[in-house]
């Protein structure tokens, strides 16, 4: 979903990248015999491409069989056990990571949100979903029908991501309307929680998760595009996404589908659910190993319109057909669940070059029950820069074969760009004493000077410098394009 | 002594003054051996290349590149774009690496690379022989510098700048050397740049040309005394009174010498009547028509010569010590290309400047063509140009203020540099013993100043660049970029290179040089001296090559990776 957007990984090649130098670099870069490399390159981003959207996911036809059985069998499994780092379950769930109730999280359970996601913000544990104060609605009415609105919040649309630009970690990023249909599960069992506290503080994470059925169908349409606008006003402030989760008649409906969508996971046990779900988003958002579960964090929040439209609807169409009014919550769930396991175990693998995504914390509020109702997503805040464990550089350094490939390549790609330009010199300044000694040019006057004058003791200069500064922006631009594919 | 001795020498102690001042200021803030060493790779890119300018454009670059342009005219143009062309293999080949491999000094380079310490004395050894050669013509060039604006003896200047060089290394290490070196190099800019626009704003309201063919002429009665054994030829006849010896045969009256060659012997004095032909030295091209053509002097194989400087001057720089030192001061691997990048524009403006020095000293002091001492050229032009008065004598205590910086700074950079690898590699000591090896390092090359007769920049320079380029040059680039280089193949080209180039430099100053092309290669060793050294490297390492260390690929990744990776670590 969103994750590919962030996916590209700057290494590959930026198609932004105006810059002439890349042009050059470009060829230069991957020339050597590195067709594999690039080949594997490629791979692994396709590989990820599919991984990690969800809906991706769900596109594949095994996967989506699969899905079905790992969600009965790891649906019971993650809510006693969220701990397992990756569990299967959250990696779709990812988005309300925050939602967890930090209290609720199972011993086991190593927050890794907290480590991707150290937002300030997020810390400040609320009392339930600890990482996400932001979201909290301030209404005292809301706290109270908060719980329902969070859940009631459909999750309509596909989450178009509204991105901001850094914000502070504690800020909410992003609101999306679509990423929170998915979620929104997993947030509806956390609902029962702390209903109030929960509810109130992340709209989202309710809404998110029990809505689905109303906006499922409202939401559908509309999926990325309308939810993300709405996503975006309702992003302006906290507030509009709280606004909206007390609308929510999901709210009532939260508390239903919670149930049901537990029944998945615990029915009974909102507790456990809760701590399933975040045992899921925690190792989603935070999952730092795998490049792709932790993306899923992202992802969600920043889907593809085109990628998750089709997926998107997918899943709408399940949730809205078959299990919109009752099952609602339990169709989804038992997705989320299955897609998670998937993902998980090709990601990592996969998934393992990506170039640095930008990870959201994403909140999923969304206020409205209604079809055309916003779903909003609060994304926390966005971390560049957290110590993720790097994967690829450690395969460099190990010398497996893609490690060695890839040094090679940057070695031999950055000789290449040294040799040309000392070819360059070496060529003029080479010919220089040998043309000039020719007395045509010897003797020929330009600017009032003699030709070998103005140029051995005037332009030579620039000259030089010129061939020394666009070496250094070439060389440099190789090496952080090395460093980009395989930091992250 | 004259009004403009005075002030040249006031301006000298001014200089030395500053650099000690600011170089103990530095010694305030230095406070552990990072920052002695290396300054805590907190310098800036713009400062850390002052320094480096300052460091590079010794006294040879700032007396020496106009005498080269005063004697020998368009050929001698090569000598500064072959000093320059060196930062652009520099930034090419090693500068990014050579920071990220941690190394403070080349012998560090060697043992982090190929892990071996017996390549490690070897390269310990050439640092020596490099930076005291280098030294060498530094000092001289105080001396001699000292002797034409003040008509002190040459060994005052040669003690006295050893002496400052001394105090200002063991006050404050190489912080304080930064910022000495930094504000060096902008005076040197200054003492260059001033007197040229002065000079330059009197020869274009001056009605005389350079295109003619005819041998510039003195402008008054001169009396040439000569201190080297010289061959001078002249184009047309000349009406002399000779003092001393020539072709042999004594002589004490007028004579007059017919188109042709006339060996000179030293202690000889030519007296030249006002408007007569200046006779110039043998092999540069005596009519200004020809000076300004390339290729015009009789010298043989000058084109091999000008191949074999730009060899020198392009790959020796990365070998000499004080560069290398330098690039480690800078925080990573990129700051490191930067800076040289800025560093070859410094320097290539300042050479801009020299060599129009040396177009108007070949106007103004085309006297010192008969006497064989061009490099004092800068020295005279202001007064040559502006007569007497206090502009001439204020413009030349600038431009022995100038000198005076040349010399320290280079010379400081080479103690520093030789300090830091006898006291790393030799004395393994803590910072005291870095004071120690400073002076140690120092001495030898003094007493040598002291004692060896002078020579032109132009041969010496280049030849200390020869045995740079022969040993270290190598050794850096295929350590850097060729996996398959072993420690014996090293230790192999790093001999071969530096034991011929070494021999060609002692044949050179000692002994008479055989005419053609052998004698050029002599005279002009690199190009022969450079390609042996890689090719035994190669040859070597290739028949070694189960030698290759283990952790080669680490180590290169090491050297290419960026620094952000995390892989390296700063050993200071």
């Amino acid at each position: 979903m969103s994750t590919h957007v962030d996916g590209a990984p700057p290494s590959m090649a930026d198609p932004d990248d105006d810059d002439l130098d890349d042009r050059d670099l470009r060829p230069s870069e991957f020339d050597d015999g590195s067709h594999w490399v690039r080949a594997e390159i490629e791979r692994r981003m396709a590989a990820n491409r599919s991984t990690r959207g969800r809906h991706a996911r769900r596109g594949d036809g095994a996967t989506g069989q699969v899905e079905r059985p790992a969600r009965d069998a790891v649906a019971p499994d993650i809510r006693h056990e969220p701990a397992p780092p990756h569990p299967p379950p959250p990696a779709v769930p990812l988005p309300p990571p925050g939602f967890t109730a930090a209290g609720d999280l199972p011993e086991n359970y190593v927050p890794r949100h907290s480590v991707q996601t150290p937002g300030p913000a997020a810390e400040p544990a609320e009392p339930v979903s600890g990482p996400i104060p932001i979201v909290r609605p301030a209404r005292g009415d809301d706290t109270s029908g908060a719980p329902l609105g969070g859940p009631s919040l459909p999750p309509t649309g596909i989450p178009l991501p509204v991105r901001k630009k850094r914000s502070g970690p504690g800020t909410p990023l992003q609101v999306r309307g679509p990423a929170a249909g998915r979620w929104s599960r997993p947030s509806t069992s956390i609902v029962p929680d702390d209903p109030v506290q929960r509810l109130g503080a992340p709209p989202s994470t309710l809404g998110a998760g029990e809505p689905l059925p109303p906006w499922g169908v409202p939401a559908s349409p509309p999926w990325g595009f309308p939810a993300a606008r709405d996503a975006r006003a309702a992003v302006g402030g906290a507030e509009a996404v709280e606004t909206a989760v007390p609308d929510t008649d999901g709210a009532a409906t939260d508390g239903d589908e919670p149930a049901a969508g537990n029944t998945v996971p615990v029915a009974d046990d909102v507790t456990d659910r809760g701590a399933a779900d975040r045992g899921a988003a925690d190792r989603g958002a935070p999952v730092v190993d795998r490049p792709a579960a932790v993306v899923p964090g992202g992802a969600a929040s920043r889907p593809e319109p085109a990628a998750v439209a089709p997926t998107g609807e997918r899943d709408l169409a399940e949730a809205t057909t078959t299990t919109l009014p009752v099952v609602g919550g339990d169709a989804s769930p038992p997705a989320r669940l299955v897609g998670i396991p998937v993902q998980r175990s090709s990601p990592h693998r996969t998934v393992a070059p990506r170039p640095v995504t930008p990870r959201h914390i994403a909140v999923v509020g969304t206020a409205p029950a209604e079809p055309g109702s916003t779903r909003v997503r609060v994304v926390l805040s966005e971390r560049k820069g957290v110590a993720h464990p790097v994967r690829t550089i450690k395969e460099v350094q190990e010398g497996t074969a893609v490690g060695d490939l890839l040094r090679r390549d940057l070695i031999r790609s950055q000789l290449k760009v040294t040799l040309r330009f000392a070819l360059l010199t070496v060529f003029v300044l080479g010919s220089l004493p040998a043309v000039l000694v020719l007395p045509e040019i010897g003797r020929l006057h330009v600017l009032g000077l003699r030709v070998p004058w103005l140029l051995l003791g005037l332009l030579v200069y620039p000259f030089l410098v010129g061939v020394a500064w666009r070496y250094t922006r070439v060389s440099d631009r190789i090496e952080q394009n090395f460093a980009d594919h395989v930091q992250d | 002594m004259s009004t403009s001795g005075i002030v040249a020498l006031v301006a000298i102690a001014l200089v030395g003054l500053a650099s000690g001042t600011i170089g103990s200021m530095g010694v305030r803030v230095a406070r552990s051996t990072s920052d002695f060493l290396v300054a805590s790779r907190t310098v800036g890119p713009v400062a850390n290349a002052s320094a480096i300018s300052g460091e590079y454009l010794s006294a040879a670059s700032f007396l020496g590149v106009a005498g080269m342009i005063l004697r020998d005219g368009a050929d001698a143009l090569w000598f500064p774009i072959a000093f320059t062309t060196g930062y652009l293999a520099l930034v090419l080949f090693v500068a990014a690496p050579l920071r990220r491999s941690g190394a403070y000094t080349v012998p560090d380079f060697a043992v982090a690379r190929l892990n071996s310490d017996s390549l490690r004395r070897l390269c310990t050894v050439f640092v020596l022989i490099i930076g005291w050669l280098y030294l060498l013509p530094q000092l001289q060039g105080a001396g001699l510098a000292l002797t034409t604006l003040t008509a002190l003896p040459a060994w005052s200047g040669i003690a006295g700048a050893g002496l400052v060089v001394v105090l200002t290394v063991v006050g404050g290490g190489m912080r304080s050397i930064t910022f000495v070196q930094a504000f060096q190099f902008w005076l040197k800019l200054t003492a260059l740049v001033v007197p040229a626009v002065f000079v330059l704003g009197l020869f274009l309201s001056d009605s005389r040309s350079l295109e003619r063919d005819a041998a510039p002429d003195f402008r008054a009665a001169t009396t040439v005394a000569v201190h080297t054994d010289v061959v001078l030829q002249t184009p047309e006849p000349v009406n002399l009174v000779v003092k001393g010896t020539v072709d042999g045969v004594r002589a004490n009256g007028p004579q007059t010498w017919q188109p042709g060659r006339y060996e000179v012997t030293a202690g000889t004095e030519l007296q030249f009547p006002a408007g007569s032909p200046i006779p110039t030295v043998a092999g540069s091209p005596t009519t200004d028509r020809a000076w300004l053509e390339p290729g015009s002097g009789d010298a043989d194989n000058q084109m091999l010569a000008i191949y074999s400087v730009l060899i020198a001057g392009a790959l020796g720089t990365m070998g000499l010590p004080h560069v290398l030192v330098r690039f480690y001061t800078n925080p990573d691997g990129r700051a490191a290309r930067r800076t040289t990048v800025v560093v070859l524009a410094m320097i290539g403006g300042f050479y801009i400047v020299a060599v129009l020095v040396g177009v108007l000293a070949r106007l103004y002091t085309p006297d010192l063509l008969s006497t064989g001492e061009t490099d004092a050229a800068v020295l005279l032009v202001p007064s040559a140009a502006l007569g007497q008065g206090w502009t001439a004598w204020l413009l030349g205590g600038l431009v022995a203020a100038g000198t005076a910086a040349a010399f320290l700074s280079t010379s400081s950079g080479l103690v520093v540099s030789l300090a830091g690898v006898l006291f790393t590699d030799v004395l393994r000591g803590r910072w005291k013993d870095f004071r120690l090896a400073a002076v140690c390092s120092a001495l030898l090359p003094i007493g040598m100043a002291l004692t060896v007769k002078r020579l032109d920049f132009t041969l010496t320079v280049p030849l200390v660049f020869a045995v740079a380029a022969s040993t270290f040059c190598p050794l850096l680039v295929l350590g850097i970029w060729w996996r398959g280089l072993t420690a014996r193949g090293a230790a192999a080209g790093v001999l071969v290179g530096g034991v011929l180039s070494t021999s060609a430099v002692l044949v050179s100053l000692f002994a008479p040089l055989p005419a053609g092309v052998l004698g050029l290669l002599i005279y002009r060793p690199a190009i022969a001296t450079v390609p042996a050294a890689f090719l035994t490297m190669v040859l070597v390492s290739r028949m070694t090559r189960a030698e290759v260390p283990a952790d080669v690929d680490d180590v290169l990744l090491r050297l290419h990776a960026p620094e952000r990776l995390g892989l390296t670590h700063d050993r200071v």
